[in-house]
């Protein structure tokens, strides 16, 4: 038997915070690769803590709905899962390299597969370009248009900028858009000043979070001018200093992301067998199905 | 009545390895067979003789196939959660098995005609029959608030996909949001009908998550449980300070947080493993096995609050405005502010009461209070 836990923040305010990593975990439960299915949080329940015992099977393949390696990733799920020969050193990366360790648990005597965050896969590349699909409605958009990658920065650690950075240059090497930028919040070059950095009139931004909340449906929207007040949302595309820009919110929020964790933990030896075809086919036909880019609302914490 | 193939015939397979479970024995003796229940004792019995002979304990056979076929899951937390649904013997229970534990298989075949109940928090469960004419063994299960026990299924919203329980635990009648699904403030009016065992599981692990896993572990002896000061010493980032707390406000937290009107587990951490907390744990069925994520994230601010010094104010109030001070804290506390009625001036915590206090003792730079010490 094998299990797949989807360990995501969670949050003890907004109760929104964690609709992503419930709707990817039941994409996934859909395609029945694994026995068990579990969805585990920091600051929901259950908790990194006791999502283990929870499960019968024996083999755990762990996935980080994180965004890039640092103190989530590194320290926080590892010590609360009580991975208890875990070292940062198992992953080997260079801060978007991270594959998996294996591991046991403590005090369930399980192997743990404990993957990379789902953020710094290669996979994730395709999402952020799924994302810039649904945002304008167009599943061929690229030609003539901008896409601005937008993370949070170093606040907290340097991986945060450097996979950003890492998927704005894969998607680059592509030449399917126009311009390609790697923006942040708080350091440069920063997203207020979107609009600086494309030649574009068309601009995609997209900001590279897990969950939509404080930074994706408040600061973002305001800081780039698409809106006053972000409780009276904005319009997509959204008219700035002679530029337009699409911009719904966080990526993480993409159907497809199930599939990156999929490979995350197929990259970990689990047996999909055909489970990426079946996700990338629920992802595309509501791809397919809800292609009418809709304004943002505000919301969460 | 004759038991359905389908029930004999995996019993029958197994029957020469030699069968022990819920009361029912078959054993092979020098190429005969034995077969036992509390109420019979046949020997000497070839297969065809062992055939007839089963057929005349049904109940026996066919609570042998549900356990061993359908359930499964030998020492998981799930089917020991099933055998309490319907008060069978737990094989590895130890001492916490309660008296009403235990049935035998008819009194349980009895029961389980008309259903049995079971409360798990604020969870009412019933196991019964699909068939209950003509009962073939197969257990379904019923889940609803304990509230509605007595409420016509018509009047509820019936569901039967476990995941819909996720929704049903997200927010309370006031559309508040529950971060803590153990609190009872479960909303009622909804029900799900006829899950099987593992959606049984499902839907109570999405309602109160990991309680069944945690009580397994109590019932068999082996729940670890992380008292305070394991628990505050290895946080770190902005929670590395609630190691920080006073002794004596872990206690004051623990009558704030961790009591059975605001949390439906039963502490079962202490201060640490040899200093336990002075206020009672409570009595829910399930355990709490250490300070959960709200309690942590609590203990930061009353440890950053906790590290302030204390000082002597000086202020004027009547003796009824500092009971009144005393009301509005039990109210707010309480959680009843939203009950006092918009014209019941005489409870303290009325909110033109309230107001009044503010416009007499309350000036623009706060409360008109004096600090007397240096």
């Amino acid at each position: 038997m094998q299990a797949l836990v989807i360990a995501a923040h969670g949050s003890h305010l907004n109760p929104d915070a964690s609709d992503p990593t419930y709707a990817h975990a039941d994409t996934i439960r859909e395609t029945g690769a694994f026995d068990e299915v579990r969805e585990a949080f920091w600051k929901e329940e259950p908790h990194f803590r006791e999502v283990v015992r929870t499960l019968e099977a024996d083999e755990v393949f762990v996935v980080p709905l994180f965004i890039s390696e640092g103190y989530f990733t590194e320290e926080v799920i590892p010590r609360e899962l009580r991975l208890d020969d875990w070292d940062p050193e198992k992953w080997d990366s260079d801060g978007t390299s991270a594959s998996q360790a294996t591991l046991e648990a403590d005090d369930v005597g399980k192997t743990i597969h404990y993957c990379g965050p789902v953020g710094t896969h290669d996979a994730m590349t395709d999402v952020i370009v799924q994302r810039a699909e649904t945002a304008t409605g167009d599943p061929a958009v690229g030609e003539g248009v901008g896409l601005a990658v937008v993370g949070h920065g170093t606040e907290r650690n340097e991986n945060s900028a450097k996979a950003i950075e890492y998927h704005s240059e894969r998607i680059r090497e592509r030449g399917r858009f126009d311009e390609v930028k790697a923006l942040f919040m708080d350091e440069e070059p920063e997203v207020d000043d979107v609009t600086d950095f494309f030649e574009s009139d068309d601009i995609v931004v997209v900001p590279l979070f897990i969950a939509d909340g404080y930074h994706t449906q408040e600061d973002i929207p305001e800081d780039m001018g698409l809106t006053e007040d972000y409780r009276l949302g904005w319009d997509v595309p959204a008219e700035v200093d002679g530029h337009r820009i699409w911009y719904t919110g966080a990526v993480g929020t993409e159907d497809l992301m199930a599939d990156v964790v999929l490979e995350r933990a197929a990259d970990a030896g689990a047996d999909i067998g055909d489970a990426r075809e079946t996700v990338r086919d629920i992802a595309g036909s509501v791809a397919d199905a809800d292609h009418e880019p809709s304004a943002g609302t505000g919301a969460g914490d | 009545m004759t038991i359905a193939t389908a029930d004999l015939e995996p019993l029958l397979d197994r029957a020469s390895a030699g069968v022990t479970f819920d009361g029912l024995r078959i054993d092979e003796e020098d190429g005969n067979y034995v077969l036992e229940t509390p109420a019979d004792e046949w020997h000497d019995l070839d297969e065809t003789a062992l055939r007839e002979a089963l057929e005349t304990c049904e109940e026996y056979v066919t609570n042998w196939r549900y356990w061993q076929e359908t359930v499964g899951g030998e020492g998981t937390a799930r089917r020991a959660f099933l055998r309490w649904c319907e008060h069978a013997p737990i094989p590895d229970a130890g001492e916490h098995t309660t008296t009403t534990d235990g049935l035998a298989v008819p009194a349980r075949y009895d029961a389980l005609r008309e259903g049995i109940d079971r409360r798990w928090g604020q969870l009412s469960i019933t196991a019964r029959f699909v068939d209950v004419d003509d009962p073939d063994g197969e257990r379904v299960y019923d889940l609803w608030h304990v509230d509605d026990a007595d409420s016509d299924l018509a009047d509820l919203e019936v569901y039967d996909d476990p995941r819909d329980a996720r929704e049903i635990a997200t927010y309370d009648e006031d559309g508040r949001y529950r971060p803590l699904k153990t609190a009872p403030t479960l909303v009622s009016g909804w029900a799900f009908t006829g899950l099987s065992g593992a959606e049984l599981v499902e839907t109570v692990g999405f309602l109160y998550p990991a309680t069944i896993a945690n009580w397994h572990r109590e019932l068999r002896g082996n729940l670890d449980v992380d008292h305070w000061t394991e628990t505050a010493e290895r946080q770190t980032g902005i929670y590395d300070v609630i190691d920080e707390l006073p002794r004596e406000a872990v206690d004051w937290m623990a009558e704030a947080c961790c009591v059975d009107s605001q949390c439906l587990r039963r502490r079962e951490w202490g201060y640490d493993e040899d200093d336990d907390l002075d206020v009672d744990g409570g009595d829910g069925p399930f355990p709490c096995r250490e300070p959960c994520s709200l309690v942590v994230a609590a203990a930061r601010k009353w440890a950053i609050l906790e590290s302030e010094e204390e000082h002597t104010y000086e202020l004027e109030l009547t003796t009824s405005e500092l009971n009144q001070l005393e009301e509005l804290i039990d109210a707010v506390a309480e959680g009843r502010t939203d009950e006092i009625r918009e014209a019941d001036v005489y409870d303290g915590a009325n909110r033109y009461r309230a107001r009044y206090l503010r416009a007499k003792r309350v000036g623009e730079d706060g409360l008109e209070a004096t600090q007397v010490d240096e």
